[in-house]
């Protein structure tokens, strides 16, 4: 089994197709968060913004400070070992992958498209991308970059789409301990909408979060993986294509198996707290 | 104290970048643990029990880190000299 990552250039200077898709995926995700944000701030009724989610100017630009150097450091170090191609990639596909799923799970739950309330974030940054503050998509970036790396770099002789399902299982271990802490009314980061006991909850968080994070991170580097190998196969402009067309794809299966699962849930399953010490 | 020169600074950030996913993964621990002792809840440190392979997963990846593991190279695991990685 072959255990190496197709490795790209680490060293060239930006060329022309890495440029115009930088620029490109730079003034979409720009625009719509040049939109997004004064409507967050100034319209908070167009989105039935939560009263609770706005206010603490300096608690908002440190997050976003810290979410955009760490991005910046982990980008520079995935240049380095991945280069630039794959690091683009890795950045624009996890913002738009990571925001799409997240704003269609926030804004589904708001108004009502499904028959279950989701979550709503309480704390963000200063930046929003549609209602998902950008300090989440560029955390869920480092996140998911420095679970691979931390998996091919710990279990260096499986292959890299081994990794990419064992950084989902990392990423749900540690989200086993985040997201009771950070979704408690003390924290308060983000609440989850639906009542207790109205559907199975582990730890106070309802359960299809839990596999929701381990397929959310590995879905998307088994595609990223796979992008890789095109690279080196077909050339960038086929392996961006696949990549771009794969990432909503593989997002729609993502919400497709997640919802379901919950349906199945709160169909057949106990609505109870699977918790202890007020958990 | 002498002021660090140019190289000095970014012979940290070199060190800083290859070792980027280390810290921002042990940053984001520590806030989890942060926040877990500002709940006053005894039963939430049990669930540190599920973060404990990442951490250690995430610190012996340092180490290999420090070690020089060179994961640029097609043969992964090929040891490359300390700093190899960084460079």
């Amino acid at each position: 089994m072959d255990a190496a990552i197709p490795v790209g250039a680490t060293s060239e200077a930006l060329d022309d197709f890495d440029r115009r898709l930088l620029i490109g995926a730079a003034i979409g995700i720009g625009l719509v968060v040049a939109v997004s944000t004064p409507v967050h701030f100034l319209a908070p009724s167009l989105l039935h913004v939560p009263a609770a989610g706005r206010g603490g100017f300096g608690q908002r630009l440190g997050l976003d400070l810290i979410s955009l150097t760490m991005t910046a450091l982990c980008a520079a170090h995935s240049v380095r070992t991945f280069g630039r191609t794959a690091t683009i990639l890795f950045i624009i596909g996890s913002f738009v992958f990571t925001g799409a799923i997240e704003n269609f799970l926030v804004l589904s739950g708001r108004f009502h498209l499904l028959p279950f309330g989701t979550y709503t974030f309480i704390y963000g940054g200063l930046l929003y991308f549609v209602e998902v503050p950008v300090a989440i998509c560029l955390g869920w970036f480092t996140i998911a970059y420095s679970a691979f790396f931390v998996m091919h770099t710990v279990f260096r002789r499986i292959n890299p789409l081994w990794s990419a399902l064992l950084a989902g299982v990392f990423a749900m271990c540690l989200d086993l301990m985040e997201d009771p802490v950070m979704s408690s009314p003390a924290v308060n980061a983000w609440t989850w909408l639906q009542k207790p006991h109205s559907t199975l909850t582990l730890f106070s968080v309802p359960v299809y979060n839990y596999p929701g994070w381990l397929g959310v991170i590995a879905l998307f580097e088994l595609l990223w993986v796979k992008a890789r190998g095109w690279e080196q196969q077909l050339g960038k402009p086929v392996a961006t294509r696949r990549f771009f067309l794969g990432v909503p794809l593989v997002a729609a299966v993502y919400l497709g198996v997640v919802l379901g699962f919950e349906f199945f849930v709160r169909a057949h399953l106990p609505h109870v707290n699977l918790g202890f010490g007020g958990l | 104290m002498a002021a660090p020169t140019a190289s000095g600074w970014r012979a940290w950030l070199d060190r800083i970048i290859r070792y980027a996913p280390v810290i921002s993964l042990v940053l984001g621990w520590l806030t989890v643990i942060a926040a877990a002792a500002t709940l006053h809840k005894p039963a939430i440190w049990w669930l540190t029990i599920f973060t404990l392979p990442v951490l250690g997963s995430t610190l012996y990846a340092g180490y290999r880190v420090h070690q020089g593991v060179d994961l640029r190279d097609p043969a992964v695991g090929r040891e490359a000299g300390p700093g190899a990685a960084s460079k």
